[in-house]
């Protein structure tokens, strides 16, 4: 026979044991990773040769922590060519890529009224086909940077971003130099290398995958 | 004994999860409306008249502002002698809220209360104190609930102008009579148990007339 005590443990018990069981899925099952895909659209000035190079349009994917706020993703850019001067006056021409070498990894904070935020990107650098007065010039298919490239991106201050509409994307990073760029690695290494290249990326139209 | 046993234990997590303090009910009142205070229920409508501010100050002191452009709402005053509550508000239109990184949804659940904690008024034209009770609201970013969920529930700290006919409400000072709890994701910003203000100004409308407390 069991005592009305130990019939009330027992209730007790198996009420808390409910209870627990009753909490303890939401945490365990909530879903943390949510992927949203942007549109992204971007130029990068590059200082030294004054010169513009156009990022995408492409496809930001990341992957949203959304106990953390931190993020993973990937935004491959699509070759593009550049125009600029060589010595102010010597038309030069490249074809630039843009070779991912670790995903983009971010932050999003929301305080106050708006949400920020902040990522890095990471390239090599490779320019092929430069053409010095529309002359061909032999560089070679393993021009590239001998350091990945990395680009520190983030909202303008004061700037929010919205998680579904985006927003826009700014940055400066530096560009170490060229190896194997064949008879124009001394030239490349004397024009393009250096600080103060900046990166605009509007990032829109978002999409919960 | 069981059943007892259990529901104490039950009070006791109830009064554990639910740390806010209460605010307590004033005297009852003489509620007329339309100059009749015979005892009845009346249609009331409300609408804010500016922004509805809504903010939370998480874990790390970091407020979290999640405003809303307006609100609206319907519901009954009861209109008679020893009242109180002496209004509930059954339904809730939210308009143009954010959180930042984007708008968000609120759902009213349940039946709100406006209880009065003021004395009794003696003329027409005063401003009676009291709270909006039995605030439960569950939050999620429109675009996608799982950026960020969580509930709202608690009290506000209002006042019914007589005069203007007006609900401020005027829950500020993080006081914990608003608290959030069921925080799913919301990028480690929010935390349950975090506490919120809530704040606006609601022009208050029955057919039946002016609303009068004494």
């Amino acid at each position: 026979m069991t005592s009305p005590t130990r019939r009330v443990r027992r209730a007790l018990t198996t009420a808390g044991v409910g209870a627990a069981v009753a909490l303890i899925p939401l945490a365990a099952h909530a879903a943390t990773i949510v992927p949203i895909e942007y549109d992204a659209v971007g130029t990068s000035t590059i200082a030294k040769t004054g010169s513009d190079v156009g990022l995408g349009p492409t496809t930001l994917s990341t992957d949203l922590d959304v106990e953390t706020g931190n993020f993973t993703g990937s935004l491959p850019l699509p070759g593009t060519r550049t125009n600029f001067k060589a010595a102010g006056f010597l038309p030069v021409q490249a074809d630039v890529a843009f070779v991912e070498v670790a995903p983009v990894t971010g932050f999003i904070n929301l305080s106050g009224d708006i949400a920020s935020v902040d990522a890095t990107a990471t390239y090599n650098v490779k320019l092929s086909n430069i053409k010095v007065l529309g002359f061909p010039t032999f560089t070679g298919s393993k021009c590239q940077t001998t350091t990945p490239v990395t680009i520190p991106v983030g909202t303008e201050p004061g700037v929010g971003f919205d998680l579904t509409a985006g927003g826009r994307l700014v940055g400066e990073y530096t560009i170490g130099d060229f190896a194997d760029c064949g008879a124009n690695t001394g030239l490349i290494n004397a024009l393009v290398p250096g600080a103060g290249n900046t990166v605009e990326i509007d990032v829109s139209n978002g999409r919960f995958l | 004994m069981k059943l007892r046993t259990l529901a104490a234990a039950a009070a006791a997590t109830a009064v554990v999860i639910v740390s806010s303090p209460a605010l307590a009910a004033g005297p009852p009142y003489t509620v007329s409306v339309g100059g009749s205070s015979a005892a009845g229920t009346h249609a009331v409508t409300a609408a804010s008249t500016g922004t509805v501010q809504f903010n939370i100050r998480n874990n790390a002191g970091t407020v979290i502002n999640s405003n809303c452009s307006a609100v609206s709402g319907a519901g009954t005053v009861t209109s008679g002698t020893g009242v109180n509550p002496v209004a509930s508000i059954s339904t809730t239109t939210w308009v143009g809220c954010s959180i930042p990184g984007g708008a968000k949804t609120i759902t009213r659940n349940g039946t709100w209360t406006v209880t009065g904690t003021g004395a009794s008024a003696t003329t027409a034209n005063e401003t009676i104190a009291g709270y909006v009770g039995g605030i439960n609201a569950s939050v999620h970013t429109t675009a996608n609930p799982n950026i960020c969920r969580y509930t709202v529930t608690g009290q506000a700290r209002a006042s019914f102008n007589e005069a203007t006919q007006q609900l401020v409400i005027g829950e500020t000072g993080y006081t914990g009579n608003l608290t959030i709890s069921n925080v799913v994701g919301c990028l480690g910003l929010i935390q349950n148990g975090n506490a919120a203000n809530f704040a606006t100004t609601l022009n208050v409308t029955s057919p039946d007339g002016a609303i009068n407390l004494s």
